[in-house]
């Protein structure tokens, strides 16, 4: 139903609970077992329909790979847990990994410590996917649940845990994090700093997508030879996002379909009000 | 012959109810999935309302989540069958009944 790399997630959550010695005696009960016939139960669907199409879907996994691979992947990585997770969840997630590797015996934490560092090991990045930040946010609910009352100690940890030890007052520290999350909005909405295409962010935005549509509408692009009809850009879009006129239309159309979604009516003749 | 290839063209105004409703409710409707899945552990364990909501509040203010209510991407329910699964493994571990392990399959399952 979404992604075949979640795969790689449910693999790296069990595998928390191989390791743990309290989760460990549930692989003599048969509910584990259940559950994942289960899960390849509604998961075969899936696997029929890319039986009878060539393994599509499976085959731009492994495209993707090739593509990719080795190719800026921590500035990527990085970038982008910090960005699309915001810097303060970010940096509670950060404390929470290390505090989940430190108390790996405990069985729900050595499911979380698994689970986040499988993003710089080889799973993530032979598939050079974009980490999940939401993964990072739960982690920090966790956080958040068993954290004791206060936050832990200051100096020697570093910033982080400077900025949310009591020495810190809180509404300093609301401030801190309220600029943070900001700043990030900003930038995903408005390009503060223009990272261009290349900032996930923004292109989840639509940034820079605009400057694309002449070069992807035009006849004879690859993408336009594959979908054989309308605009890949739609030139309403490419207006919607102030830049520029739209992508001009293909001189001759392949198929019978309008090369845009907005056909431009025939002209009507007025109508007589005086007779 | 003309054809249509795609019956919702989200840029005709007609169809754009219909559209909205495909592409901005259900992201909107797995990200509350998501939400709870992330609250429900903290208030089940230690009743804290205020973690439960600092949980909650952080969730959604994270970049992706705020964009995955209003933009449909595979990552809506990826999002929140990741978070289902965790939650499952999370009740195993409380309660100790088997039968949560059908929750973590199903999760898994659908997150595929």
């Amino acid at each position: 139903m979404t992604k075949n790399t979640a795969f790689f997630v449910a693999s790296a959550r069990l595998s928390g609970c191989l390791v743990t010695p309290s989760m460990r005696r549930w692989l003599a009960s048969p509910w584990p077992y259940l559950g994942g016939a289960l899960a390849g139960l509604i998961f075969l669907p899936n696997i029929l329909w890319n039986a009878h199409n060539h393994w599509a879907t499976f085959g731009l996994q492994v495209s993707a790979w090739n593509r990719t691979l080795g190719a800026a992947l921590p500035r990527r990585i990085v970038g982008g847990l910090v960005g699309m997770a915001t810097p303060f969840t970010f940096m509670l997630a950060a404390m929470g990994l290390a505090w989940a590797t430190r108390s790996w015996r405990e069985a729900r934490l050595s499911v979380l410590a698994a689970t986040l560092w499988r993003h710089p090991c080889l799973f993530h990045l032979a598939l050079a996917a974009r980490p999940r930040p939401g993964q990072l946010a739960v982690l920090t609910s966790f956080r958040l649940w068993r954290s004791p009352p206060r936050w832990p100690g200051s100096a020697p940890t570093g910033p982080v845990s400077g900025l949310m030890s009591r020495g810190f007052p809180a509404l300093r520290r609301f401030r801190v994090a309220l600029a943070l999350l900001a700043f990030v909005y900003a930038q995903a909405f408005f390009n503060v700093v223009p990272l261009g295409r290349k900032d996930p962010m923004t292109r989840l935005m639509g940034v820079g997508i605009a400057s694309l549509a002449p070069k992807w509408n035009a006849p004879g692009s690859p993408t336009m030879r594959r979908r054989c009809s309308r605009p890949i850009i739609p030139p309403r879009l490419v207006r919607v996002l102030h830049a520029g006129p739209p992508a001009a239309r293909p001189g001759r159309r392949r198929c019978a379909v309008a090369a845009s979604p907005v056909r431009p009516r025939a002209a009507e003749p007025a109508p007589d009000l005086c007779r | 012959m003309t054809r249509r290839l795609s019956p919702v063209d989200p840029f005709r105004h007609h169809d754009l109810r219909r559209y909205a409703v495909r592409a901005a409710l259900r992201p909107l409707l797995l990200s509350l999935v998501a939400s709870w899945s992330c609250g429900a552990p903290a208030r089940s364990c230690c009743a804290a309302r205020r973690r439960v909501l600092r949980a909650c509040v952080l969730f959604n203010a994270t970049i992706m989540v705020a964009v995955e209510t209003f933009a449909a991407t595979p990552d809506a329910p990826g999002l929140a069958f990741a978070a289902l699964f965790l939650l499952g493994l999370a009740r195993v571990e409380e309660t100790g009944k088997g039968a949560w392990w059908l929750l973590v399959g199903i999760a898994g399952g659908l997150g595929l």
